[in-house]
């Protein structure tokens, strides 16, 4: 596979994702918060293009589910009335990417059915626009703490590099402590020291904070062994020779050098850093309810019956394969052009 | 009255020492690079600094461009003391001082542009106003034999010479008034060298610089140099007129870079009495 | 020998710089143990200050810090108010449990990596290299979280409950049922972990096989007419130690941590379910403990990593004898 498209396929996954993600509003059909008490962890709506007298219908239709009688959890459908999926349909009220108030969504049905592609959770609600909304948390609190983790990380390995003596040595001495420290405690730890109680937009820039902070150590190390090498080569050297300041030599000279071992350092620490909001929330460390994260989600698994019966709550898991795989290709394109 | 009252000092460097620390306790090692250098350098002429590998030239000459401060001694140029000066005040001394590096392919950025390379100290020290940069730079590339098409190029699409001849553009970009060449012509092939040597000679005629000419290789010194200074474990041991160390050298480091060359050897005059290394 | 204590001194430095950050955190961290207890109508204040003056939690902190020290010279590293008990015996014997998991997952691991690394770097194109890498490049992008869940819900299907480890994991049950006991406990976590680290592993051995096997010298012994397989394994295998004794530094230095969420995800009764917990409660001296005690683990293993490179590559001990 040729270099170019090497990088442009994951791209365009990744792309993919976030857009639908972005979009949530508008592709899921209903608000993450919006209940249905009538059915709780209901399975995955089925969708027919037979009726039961064997007709076939153009358009897919589903049928409204209630509980069937004295069995706890279990649906059958009601065959009466068929109702269709609509394309750009009406419904629940909510932001097109955050900002436009609608209430268009890509698809629907007609209350009092509801249609859920991923089954419904304890509270009832849609686990397909939870999903979609969910990955909104779980994707950004990856992109933002990789940038707090990068923006710390290479400041302070670049001043390391460049100006070496004590500096350098304090701040590697604390680099390798905080290597020491093992990420998944630390991690936690952080979190848990941290007010428990807290509205879910603050816990979402605290995470981000704890995240970022806990993982600067690495690309500082990384950032520093750069500036250490391009400091010594011959143009900087020159460069000073004609009276240019610190602060020019390392904009102009060396940092064009670093921002190659960024950017392969970003495509590494996204998805590890995804991995860490989505175990924080699966431990009910995260985003608080009702907001859904894509741990949130897993973490009703820890109960019995819902790891045993309910296997629709596994989607934000299987979700993460294709992202995490293309940041895998992506890392190793980006690996292969600049190292 | 004798060329050497005509011509004033431009550069003293007095008791000059310099040692560098390799390794961690306990296993430290010092090696002095520089062991109490005394050094005059006048207007307009041009000082050789020969010597082994290892005797302190090139520290010698980085003390000298300000890049590197000496443990002890001073540095006076006019009245700036270059070895205790503050960074300010180093500032406007680089404007007199520029150093040419050994390896001149290694001093040129690989991401800028032939022009940019050269308008660099001019951004950098703003001497020269925005809209004449360009002038400017075209102007110095005149000067130093490169015709203006080569503005766009990259480093690594010019010739050796050509690059050479680049970095010694760069450094007139500032109007100094002491150059130092670190070893500059190695890699070049012998036409380049002469071209590049008939070029220095030019330069320093029509802008009256001085060149500290920093080498191991007598050859070209005694066809560029007027005074030679001969260094050995970080100290001149013998200093005069190039002709006069070259035919009646003292010490004995002296003799052996003499035996090295091969035209000065047994100081043979070369056919039609020129050293046989040029080629014009 | 002067380089041993060197990095040995290095290693205490360390370890005194983790305690510190560590109990540095704590006058950070909002509330202690007994704050939950407050938000409780029934404890009155004075029981939860008296409380707090039992456990010499009011004292300032580098008090508290001189009183740890010479309980963890004492052998007891503080006390849990969890548990009521010193916290030294509680870690370890949860630590050996978790290092029960993560060492016979790590050795079954190494066991598979590298023959699967070896053999597809020297095959890079046959049919056993291709599946490794799809192989790798599949199970690298499935988070572990996922798989451990999967394989909880797999054995709860497939009727193998026993493995849901309900604390009966570890039984002081003696000799063969005990030992089965443990066994059937293990599978499945130990299978979680090694499925995580197989592909990171192979794909060091692979690569550094491969740089390997590129070498001159290796062209040389070819042209010298030795057998494949003799060169693949005496000669190349040797040229590849070095990354591969680096990494075997960085795995046994995450014994300890490397299990956190398989163990609590599984329920195996390890050191991961108790850290946590007590991070939860905050239960400071038990986290502390734990985070010294993976901390000794990373510099040891670190070390031992050293050590071993130092007696396998003769340049590194030709360079640190000079």
């Amino acid at each position: 596979m040729s270099p170019r498209r090497q990088l442009v396929l994951p791209l365009v996954c990744l792309g993919i994702v976030h857009l639908a993600v972005l979009l949530a509003g508008f592709i899921a059909p209903y608000n993450y918060a919006e209940q249905d008490r009538n059915l709780p962890f209901a399975p995955p709506s089925r969708i027919h293009f037979f009726d039961i007298q064997g007709k076939f219908h153009f358009r897919p239709f589903v049928y409204e589910r209630t509980e069937e009688e004295d069995q706890f959890r279990v649906y059958q459908e009601l065959t009466a009335r068929q109702f269709p999926l609509q394309f750009f349909s009406r419904g629940s009220d909510s932001k097109f990417a955050g900002t436009v108030a609608t209430n268009l969504h890509l698809f629907g049905v007609k209350l009092p059915a509801r249609i859920s592609l991923m089954g419904t959770d304890s509270y009832g609600r849609d686990v397909f626009s939870r999903l979609v909304y969910g990955g909104r948390i779980s994707l950004l609190a990856g992109l933002l703490a990789t940038a707090l983790s990068l923006l710390g990380g290479t400041t302070l390995g670049a001043l390391s590099g460049f100006y070496g003596g004590w500096l350098d040595a304090v701040i590697m001495r604390l680099a390798e402590l905080f290597l020491a420290l093992p990420w998944l405690y630390l991690l936690f730890a952080v979190r848990a020291f941290l007010p428990l109680h807290i509205t879910p937009a603050d816990a979402f820039l605290m995470i981000i904070a704890v995240i970022g902070f806990v993982g600067w150590a690495k690309p500082a190390r990384l950032v520093r062994g750069v500036v250490l090498s391009a400091r010594e080569r011959g143009y900087v050297v020159a460069g000073r020779g004609f009276g240019a300041s610190d602060f020019y030599l390392l904009q102009r000279h060396i940092f064009p050098q670093v921002s190659s071992v960024i950017l392969a350092q970003a495509a590494l620490l996204i998805p590890q850093y995804i991995l860490a909001e989505v175990t924080l929330s699966f431990l009910g460390l995260g985003v608080g309810e009702p907001v859904p994260s894509w741990g949130s989600i897993l973490g009703s698994l820890q109960q019995y019956h819902v790891l045993v019966s309910c296997w629709w709550m596994f989607f934000p898991g299987v979700v993460l394969i294709p992202v995490f795989f293309s940041y895998s290709q992506l890392s190793q394109a980006l690996q292969e052009r600049f190292v | 009255m004798t060329p050497e009252l005509l011509s004033r000092p431009l550069l003293v460097a007095r008791g000059l020492t310099k040692t560098y620390v390799q390794g961690h306790w306990p296993r430290r090692r010092h090696h002095k690079a520089l062991d109490g250098v005394n050094l005059i350098l006048r207007s307009g002429r041009t000082l050789a600094l020969v010597g082994a590998s290892g005797s302190g030239k090139t520290t010698l000459a980085m003390c000298l461009a300000a890049l590197e401060r000496p443990d002890s001694g001073e540095i006076w140029l006019g009245d700036l003391d270059l070895a205790s000066a503050r960074k300010g005040k180093l500032l406007r001394a680089r404007t007199q001082v520029q150093i040419l590096f050994q390896d001149s392919s290694g001093t040129l950025s690989p991401l800028l542009s032939a022009a940019e390379i050269v308008e660099e100290p001019l951004r950098v020290q703003c001497t020269v106003p925005k809209q004449q940069r360009d002038h400017a730079v075209t102007d110095l590339l005149r000067q130093v034999g490169l015709t203006p098409e080569l503005k766009t190029r990259r480093a690594s699409q010019l010739s050796g010479g050509q690059r050479q001849r680049l970095a010694i553009a760069r450094a007139l970009a500032l109007n100094p008034r002491l150059i130092i060449l670190d070893e500059p012509f190695t890699g070049l092939d012998l036409s380049a060298r002469g071209q590049i040597i008939n070029l220095l000679i030019e330069l320093q005629a029509s802008k009256a610089l001085s060149y500290l000419y920093v080498s191991h290789d007598l050859d070209v010194v005694s066809h560029f140099a007027d005074e030679v200074a001969v260094m050995h474990n970080g100290r001149i041991v013998e200093w005069g007129q190039t002709d006069n160390v070259i035919a009646n050298p003292i010490h004995s480091s002296t003799k052996v870079l003499l035996d090295a060359s091969t035209a000065l050897s047994g100081r043979r005059p070369s056919p039609r009495g020129e050293p046989a290394c040029v080629t014009c | 020998m002067r380089y041993l204590l060197a990095r040995i001194g290095q290693s205490l430095l360390l370890l005194t710089g983790v305690s510190l950050l560590s109990f540095a955190f704590l006058q950070l961290a909002p509330g202690d143990f007994f704050s939950e207890m407050r938000l409780s109508p029934q404890i009155s204040d004075e029981t939860v200050q008296g409380l707090r003056k039992q456990f010499a939690l009011d004292k300032p902190l580098h008090i508290r810090y001189w009183r740890w020290l010479q309980s963890t010279f004492h052998g007891e590293l503080g006390f849990s108010f969890a548990y009521n008990s010193p916290v030294a015996p509680l870690i370890l014997d949860r630590a050996g449990n978790t290092l029960l998991l993560t060492s016979t997952a790590m050795f079954f691991a190494w066991c598979v990596a590298v023959p699967l690394g070896v053999m597809s770097a020297a095959a890079p194109a046959g049919l056993l290299a291709r599946f490794c890498s799809i192989g790798t490049a599949a199970f690298l992008a499935t988070p572990e979280l996922l798989l451990a869940l999967l394989a909880l819900m797999l054995a709860v299907r497939t009727g193998w409950t026993r493995s849901l480890g309900m604390g009966a994991a570890v039984t002081t049950a003696q000799g063969w049922q005990g030992f089965r006991n443990t066994t059937t406990h293990l599978i499945l976590p130990a299978l979680v972990l090694v499925l995580t680290s197989v592909p990171v592993l192979l794909q060091h051995t692979a690569s550094a096989m491969r740089e390997a096997l590129a070498s001159p010298y290796i062209a040389a012994v070819r042209a010298h007419g030795i057998r494949p397989t003799r060169i693949l394994f005496h000669h190349a295998l040797r040229a590849a130690l070095n990354p591969l004794v680096s990494l075997l530094g960085t795995s046994l230095a995450g014994l300890l941590s490397a299990s956190l969420l398989v163990e609590v995800v599984m329920g195996w009764p390890g050191i991961g379910p108790l850290l946590l917990e007590a991070i939860l409660n905050r239960d400071v001296y038990v986290v502390i403990g734990g985070v010294m005690l993976s901390a000794i683990f990373l510099a040891s293993g670190m070390f031992i990593a050293d050590l071993l490179l130092f007696a396998v590559d003769p340049r590194i001990r030709a360079e640190r004898l000079s």
